[in-house]
């Protein structure tokens, strides 16, 4: 049996990137022919074929120009990791090239407890004041004073920004980001540059850099940071963790047949909970097929033993969502496991045995997130299921994401609310609670919450290519009111947690997205598919943009606070949780992201 | 519907777009990286709706192409630790949070009561916790389970008390009830069982400190191109002809009974000869346990015309001397070959990778392909696994997996008429149309004479239930024309199925449209179905009645109807017995009998 190879990319930067060249080199003309017609393809699917422009594309050639301008400003930031002393090489900046201060003067102290220090500045001096090869240096200068005698210092840079004019001149936005640890602890720089350049022939020079935003964090444990990695302590008795989880994905793409349901994405979760009531955290790892999830019980010294052949759940088909539920309300952890045709549910006898009471074949396959709450609150727990795809045919191939329109798809698969009836018997309820409403957008996640404090749990899915759902509760009915609260957030939706950041008393909504910095270049173009309506070009550019905050404002409304709250950029994210991780009873976020990195270099 | 059988071809995106999907997914295949080594984010909450980037300073910022972050306080020392599920090794990870004994936190397990309305996990509940001496400040948790991309955090509800050491009031509004219910004796620093309808925050068992914990680096192995890869979906090896070392024509192909294994090698190769070496000092072995070895060499590939051709006979006589000659004599494989045997892997490996040498394909005495080794294999695998190509266990699957486990699979109906059931049951008519339509479809293509009388049996009744099922789901559909086209197709797959017989006959007679009746096309129908249950089966006969019915012969049809409802008593089917008596009384009242039409809400 033939297997379809197993991704499911899901952005538009993934067709920008492609196509796109990456840093080096020029541009091949046919490669941004290629490039329109595959963007012409994607809104054609929304609404017909937009006109065409015409064949001369020099709008596109401006990533031509980004390439060589994060070259440059790369060679230029290097300076920043290297010894003292080094010289940039010749050719990168203008004659006439000034810059600000890449660190402010005037620092204000927003932020200190016992472990951090953040300070922000945005007023910087005229760009002016440096001038020439020294004027950077002496702006360089400044920004490391600070962190004096600091070692194993990284930067990184995203050109996300260009505005061009005429022919010969250009100006872009670039985050900036600086790390390294000196004795007192550890500190990162984050910055917002503004860069104007100039064309001198083949080239592009840079005549002007200025800070526009600008914070400094800095921890103050020393040389150790907050978080330790004590994997080793608590997994590596374990052979499950090291012959199994160890290595990564790739290594096991190539030893297990693709027949077996093994997918490169490693879309593959966990479930914490407490199999056995001894009042410790137990930990149950999905893997994808082939391989056997695998369930971590936590001994009295917080090292684990692997159980999960013992206690009956080392399924080996592909298996993404878990979760601990006690569905029969008798005092213990039963398990859900999303397998590939459905979901597995298991009894737990108390002691952390599970037996399989029913298997759920689900009309999507490949069950993702699952998410759990009495939503018709008659005293048992039901359960929303995500299927992303949906089921091709009655064989077990995986199906190849295919999202029409691209930037706003229904043609995934149906995700289904199971209610529980009771005695181990669950019921399609997708329908009569009014579920399926735009209800196969290519759903990764699901996350319940009461957010107008009604008393009823309402659900939020995020959807991948496009808008999100948020259903209201009323009284086990549902309905989809994202439009009206301001909660589509039209993007690649991975995940979402719900929290209250500013303790007001309303759960707030964070959505993972991805942030990608050739989507923001590329769709802020005036020539960015010019065919299509203001509104599809902005949907577009919106893709790119990152992770979201929604603010709860009470009214039944959500506000979009991202930029102001500095939390967009997540990059590629798939995992995204409100922590409050240094118990100050302020909710923080953790974002897990990247999507494919493997050993060949040059990155798609 | 958004999606049916027929309107399926408009959401057909264009080919371009697709193709680029292709495109992109053979390159990731091939071995590049996409969006990689992004560091994981970490945001702490500096107030103001603000947040600032503590990813490196906290330690977080692991370059792992991360997936999932569930939350526990696993040492139970009072902070939130992390585990981390990522697609790059290490694929799991412990963050153990260092704030420990430095900071305040409380932490709460709510038992719920399913005879108050709540469930016992009491998930959506909501803890809410008033803090501060004079000024107060409140702070809200909710209980939840499965949130963030296929995570599920700790049952533990936790809160950061920061400076503050005083809980004014803890209160939990439970699911299913109004007002919020208040817990007393909680005090900063603690573990807690709340209870509901108790009001006393109860404090949990104490536990031992996690004291085997202790930070340590961890590293996957580097990624390597060797491997022993079982396949439990055995293809066809395609004929392969090469040229035997005196230059013969040759073809790979086992010998009955026994498994082939086909080494790629080349003399220039150091582990292919100290293979090589390895085999022939086993050789007794691997005659043994049933296996041929068939040597290939592959110096053409890099050196072209150049190959000293006595050279490799000679090697391969000196080092394998003692190996048994196989059904076909050793000799050369060329490009052509080697692309042909690297093309069968391909389509059943992700990974797409050069074979490298030495290679070897393990092909079982039927010329399928059993096993691939890319790199040296030992004897003593060798000959297991040639045992495993002559002699496969009943489940292919047991052998072709690293690690053991179980199969779910099975519990799962699995069958086009349980998945179409599936939907029907969502409700999701259109998608069990697709299904089994899908299902005829793939059907057509079997070559039917080349089935055994009993296996061609089953392939007509599943094919006739299919078009049963689909009959039945247009009959729901308002869609009678299409119910009997499909009912018309279950009866020429077997012209005796009864359920088909009598409910096209009850379509014919009893539809409330009058251009879908045809009262001889009923009788003949139940007709068909009361000879083949000798007059006994009471549906059968209510058709035969409702045919008559509809012939305009009511005193037939009472007769006919009465047998019906005397063989439901019979069989104790008293509801049926009823319905059918309904219909007799309009048989003698000299009415036909008509179904109510359109579609039937499940």
């Amino acid at each position: 049996m033939k297997r379809t190879p197993a991704t499911s990319p899901r952005s538009l930067a993934l067709l920008l990137a492609m196509l796109l060249p990456g840093c080096k080199g020029d541009i091949d003309p046919a490669q941004l022919d290629n490039l329109r017609d595959d963007l012409d393809a994607v809104v054609s699917g929304t609404r017909g074929a937009p006109p065409r422009e015409d064949k001369n594309r020099d709008g596109w050639n401006t990533e031509v120009f980004s390439a060589r301008a994060q070259g440059t400003l790369k060679a230029l930031t290097l300076l920043l990791e290297s010894p003292p002393g080094k010289e940039p090489e010749a050719g990168l900046l203008a004659d006439d090239f000034q810059c600000s201060t890449l660190r402010p003067a005037e620092l204000e102290e927003t932020f200190r407890d016992r472990h951090f220090i953040v300070r922000r500045g945005n007023k910087t001096d005229s760009p002016a004041e440096r001038k020439g090869l020294a004027g950077l240096e002496s702006a360089f200068g400044e920004l490391l004073a600070s962190f004096e005698g600091s070692s194993d210092r990284h930067s990184k840079l995203k050109l996300f920004d260009v505005e061009t004019s005429g022919k010969d001149s250009a100006r872009t936005r670039t985050y900036f980001q600086l790390s390294g640890r000196f004795s007192k602890g550890r500190f990162q720089v984050k910055a917002t540059w503004r860069s104007a350049w100039k064309r001198d022939g083949e080239k592009w020079l840079l005549q002007e850099l200025a800070t526009e935003t600008y914070e400094e964090t800095l921890s103050l444990g020393g040389e150790q940071p907050l978080f330790d990695d004590c994997t080793s302590s608590i997994l590596s008795a374990s052979p499950a963790f090291t012959s199994q989880l160890l290595p990564g994905l790739d290594h096991w793409m190539g030893k297990i047949e693709l027949g077996m349901g093994i997918d490169i994405g490693g879309w593959q979760g966990l479930a914490v909970g407490d199999i056995n009531g001894d009042g410790r955290d137990d930990l149950y790892v999905c893997q994808p097929g082939g391989l056997p999830n695998r369930l971590f019980v936590q001994n009295a010294d917080g090292s684990v033993a692997e159980r999960s052949a013992e206690l009956g759940v080392d399924w080996l088909e592909s298996t993404h969502g878990a979760l601990f539920v006690d569905l029969d309300n008798d005092g213990d952890q039963d398990l859900l496991a999303g397998l590939e045709p459905g979901v597995m549910i298991h009894e737990n006898d108390g002691k952390g045995r599970f037996t399989p009471r029913t298997a759920k074949l689900l009309p999507a396959a490949l069950p993702y997130s699952l998410a759990a709450a009495d939503y018709d609150l008659d005293g048992d727990i039901d359960i929303y299921v995500c299927c992303y795809n949906r089921r091709k045919g009655a064989n077990r191939h995986l199906v190849f994401a295919r999202p029409v329109p691209y930037h706003d798809a229904n043609n995934g698969g149906r995700n289904v609310l199971l209610r529980n009836d009771g005695g181990w018997r669950f019921s399609h309820a997708t329908v009569r609670a009014g579920l399926d409403v735009k209800n196969r957008r290519f759903s990764y996640a699901a996350a319940w919450e009461d957010y107008d404090n009604d008393g009823d749990q309402d659900l939020y899915v995020a959807n991948d290519f496009g808008r999100n759902n948020l259903y209201r509760n009323d009284s086990g009915r549902f309905t989809d009111i994202s439009a009206a609260a301001g909660a589509e957030d039209i993007s690649p939706g991975m995940s979402s947690c719900w929290g209250d950041y500013d303790n007001d008393g309303w759960m707030d909504l964070y959505v993972s997205n991805m942030f990608s910095s050739a989507g923001n270049r590329i769709t802020s173009q005036g020539r960015f598919h010019q065919g299509a309506s203001d509104k599809t070009r902005a949907e577009f550019r919106r893709h790119a943009r990152g992770n979201t905050l929604l603010k709860n404002l009470g009214n039944g409304r959500f506000n979009d606070v991202s930029d102001e709250a500095g939390i967009s950029i997540g990059r590629w994210a798939w995992g995204s949780k409100f922590a409050d991780l240094n118990n100050d009873g302020w909710e923080d976020l953790l974002v897990t992201n990247g999507f494919i990195t493997q050993q060949d270099t040059g990155d798609l | 519907m958004s999606r049916s059988p027929v309107d399926g071809a408009s959401a057909d995106p264009s080919q371009s777009y697709l193709d680029s999907w292709g495109e992109l997914a053979g390159l990731i295949r091939k071995g590049r990286s996409f969006s990689g080594k992004e560091r994981n984010c970490c945001f702490l909450n500096t107030r103001q709706g603000r947040f600032a980037d503590v990813s490196s300073v906290t330690g977080l910022d692991h370059i792992d192409d991360g997936r999932t972050v569930a939350l526990s306080d696993w040492d139970r020392d009072g902070d939130l630790d992390l585990w981390l599920a990522s697609r790059t090794g290490p694929r799991l990870r412990f963050m153990r949070n260092g704030l420990g004994a430095d900071t305040r936190s409380i932490a709460f397990r709510l038992r719920g009561d399913p005879e108050m309305g709540c469930s016992r996990d009491a998930i959506g509940a909501r803890v809410e916790l008033t803090l501060g001496r004079k000024e107060t400040a409140s702070r809200i948790r909710t209980l939840y389970a499965g949130d963030g991309y296929l995570s599920q955090s700790s049952k533990w509800v936790h809160f950061g008390l920061g400076e503050e050491d005083t809980i004014r009031q803890v209160s939990v509004r439970w699911p299913g009830s109004r007002k919020p219910e208040l817990y007393q004796g909680a005090r900063a620093g603690g573990r807690y069982l709340l209870s509901q309808g108790s009001g006393r925050a109860a404090p949990a068992r104490e536990l031992a400190p996690a004291a085997a914990l202790a930070a340590g680096p961890v590293k996957a192995p580097e990624l390597s191109d060797g491997a022993r890869i079982v396949f439990s979906e055995r293809p066809a090896v395609p004929p392969a002809a090469y040229t035997s070392l005196d230059g013969q024509a040759n073809t790979i192909r086992p010998r009955p009974g026994r498994a082939l294994l086909v080494n790629l090698w080349a003399t220039w190769c150091l582990p292919c000869l100290k293979e090589l070496r390895e085999f022939n000092s086993h050789a007794a072995e691997l005659e043994a346990a049933g296996l041929d070895l068939l040597f290939l060499n592959v110096d053409s590939l890099s050196l072209g015309a150049k190959v000293d051709k006595a050279k490799v006979g000679e090697l391969l006589k000196r080092l394998g001397g003692d190996l048994a000659p196989a059904a076909s004599p050793n000799g050369f494989a060329d490009k052509a070959l080697v692309e042909k045997l690297e093309s069968v892997q391909r389509e059943l490996i992700y990974r797409q990778r050069q074979l490298p040498l030495p290679s070897s394909l393990l092909i079982d005495p039927a010329g399928r392909l059993a096993a691939i080794y890319k790199g040296p294999v030992s004897p003593a695998q060798l000959a297991r696994d040639a045992e495993l190509a002559r002699n496969p266990p009943a489940d292919l699957r047991d052998a072709s997996v690293p690690f053991p486990g179980r199969w779910g699979g099975d519990k799962f109906q699995s069958n086009v008429i349980a998945i179409a059931g599936v939907y029907l049951e969502g409700r999701y008519p259109d998608d069990a149309i697709f299904q089994l339509k899908d299902f005829i479809g793939k059907q057509a293509a079997i070559d039917t004479s080349s089935l055994q009388p009993r296996e061609l049996l089953n392939h007509r009744r599943r094919l006739g239930d299919v078009h049963d099922m689909l009959g039945m789901i247009s009959l729901q559909t308002a869609k009678p024309a299409a119910a009997i086209k499909h009912y018309r197709d279950a009866l020429g797959e077997s012209p005796d199925r009864l359920r088909t017989l009598i409910v096209l006959a009850k379509v014919y007679s009893s539809h409330p449209d009058n251009s879908v009746r045809d009262g001889q096309q009923a009788l003949d129908l139940a007709t068909r179905a009361c000879e083949l249950t000798s007059n006994s089966h009471p549906d059968a006969l209510d058709a035969l009645a409702a045919a008559h019915a509809e012939n305009g012969d009511f005193e037939t049809a009472a007769s006919e109807a009465r047998k019906a409802v005397a063989a439901a008593r019979n069989r104790g089917a008293g509801p049926v017995a009823a319905a059918i008596s309904r219909r007799l009384r309009l048989y003698e009242a000299g009415k036909p009998f008509r179904q109510s039409g359109g579609p039937r809400p499940k």
